[in-house]
């Protein structure tokens, strides 16, 4: 567990996401809020990491920073040793399609497209083809298990298949680093342990450094580490904050 | 047809000699008549039907017909007359003006109302499709490409929306009966204005443009904290 701002190793990972130093806080004087407070993890190609966290803890701002959503007041990205963070905001747009996948909580699917089109929809985002992406869409959903649910729209999917096809949509793009926010938040137990097998199964095979932020505590069992999230900072699970 | 028509004030009886198509001055019927008659019916009344001698040669306007290249003013100064345009005489006949201005101005607001109610529905169109847009913009959508996405919906909607108009107008107006009601649809005219219209609706949704691009990608990471 190496996951703190005093105990995580900071070598920089061939492809891999690592985080230094982050600091955020939303608001001024009084009503200021320290979203992240000199955070730095480093997610190696092929690691899934799990963040544990309550609400209001920082989780999702340590999303949105390393998703190049939000620039951090200080500190750096870096995703297969690019550092967002010093890209202008076109480029980090760019960034976020070519380099990262997303999978949201409750998978986010657009309501009128089918399971194939929601895959095909990001090689439209990045200017491919339709007919140059269908064949990969369906690779991935068939890697996903939802291969013959392929023509179904969100509303026909139950709530874990329609994670599922937001997995395959965060690797439609061959991205370096997937980011995954409260994958298991509508599920039952024995689905959200299945989703997050699927993602360090997608991990694995697809050589990604994976940060999944949840409270679901069991489910974050699986994943390689499990860092929790306090008041902005990271500590390592089950030890109490480091100040 | 052979029917006499008599004009008491002025002591002159006209015998229809036939029917000319529908017309009307300032939205009056009309009746051809000779100049002679004309001047008895508009002069003569006075005296009670005798015609004064200074009411001899007047007329209240004459149509004139020149070559290409006359000089139009000069004619008019050697006649002691005023020389204006067909269209000049149209509006300056009574009412002809007042109508056609209130008309255009009711036109013009349906034209600006229409880019007004276009602006608000694509409003409300935005707002309800902002988890989507912000989803598309967490996935690498930039700021360009989806204002050109949801343009170009847009416009395939006003397209679509006001060529339906203009064919349920076109069929709704070939159902009023001519003759009684003075109503023309002209096809140039209908189609200028659907376009007018689709143009109109398309400036109206410029209102979106700020609200999509100020759309932040990290709503669809719900709550940021």
């Amino acid at each position: 567990m190496n996951a703190s701002n005093s105990t995580v190793s900071l070598s920089p990972p061939p492809g891999g996401l690592r985080l230094e130093h982050l600091c955020l806080r939303y608001g001024d004087g009084d009503e200021e809020t320290v979203a992240l407070d000199d955070v730095s993890l480093v997610v190696d190609a092929g690691e899934l990491v799990a963040v544990v966290g309550a609400s209001g803890s920082g989780k999702s701002s340590l999303l949105a920073v390393a998703g190049a959503m939000r620039r951090p007041e200080s500190g750096s990205v870096t995703i297969s040793r690019v550092d967002v963070t010093a890209e202008p905001a076109k480029k980090r747009v760019a960034i976020r399609h070519d380099l990262i996948g997303f999978v949201f909580q409750g998978s986010s699917l657009l309501p009128s497209l089918t399971a194939l089109e929601q895959l095909e929809l990001v090689g439209r985002i990045g200017g491919v083809p339709r007919a140059a992406t269908r064949s990969k869409a369906l690779a991935l959903l068939d890697e996903v298990g939802l291969a013959a649910k392929s023509g179904r729209r969100p509303g026909q999917l139950s709530g874990g298949e329609r994670q599922r096809v937001g997995i395959a949509r965060a690797l439609m793009a061959d991205p370096a680093v997937l980011l995954v926010d409260e994958p298991t938040s509508a599920l039952d137990h024995q689905r959200a342990i299945d989703i997050v097998t699927l993602l360090l199964d997608e991990t694995r095979r697809h050589q990604i450094a994976t940060l999944m932020v949840t409270h679901d505590r069991s489910a974050a069992r699986l994943a390689d580490r499990v860092i929790e999230m306090q008041d902005g900072r990271l500590i390592p699970a089950g030890s109490s904050p480091a100040r | 047809m052979g029917d006499r028509i008599r004009l008491d004030r002025a002591g002159v009886t006209l015998q229809v000699s036939g029917i000319a198509p529908t017309a009307t001055y300032g939205h009056v019927d009309l009746v051809y008549a000779s100049i002679a008659r004309w001047r008895q019916a508009t002069y003569g009344r006075v005296t009670g039907g005798a015609l004064p001698p200074s009411a001899q040669g007047l007329a209240s306007a004459a149509a004139l017909q020149v070559r290409p290249g006359v000089d139009v003013a000069a004619v008019g100064s050697r006649l002691g007359a005023d020389i204006v345009t067909k269209q000049q005489a149209y509006a300056g006949s009574p009412g002809y003006s007042a109508e056609t201005a209130t008309m255009s101005l009711i036109i013009d607001f349906l034209y600006v109302i229409a880019a007004l109610i276009v602006g608000a529905f694509f409003t409300v169109w935005t707002i309800q499709r902002k988890a989507d847009i912000g989803l598309l913009k967490a996935l690498g959508a930039s700021n360009g490409a989806v204002l050109r996405d949801a343009l170009g919906q847009v416009a395939v909607v006003m397209i679509i929306a006001t060529g339906i108009g203009a064919l349920v107008g076109s069929g709704i107006g070939g159902l009023i009966p001519g003759g009684r009601i003075p109503f023309e649809l002209q096809s140039g005219a209908t189609v200028t204005a659907a376009a007018i219209l689709a143009v109109a609706g398309m400036i109206g949704s410029l209102v979106t443009v700020r609200r999509i691009a100020a759309i932040d990608p990290i709503i669809a990471l719900g709550t940021a904290a």
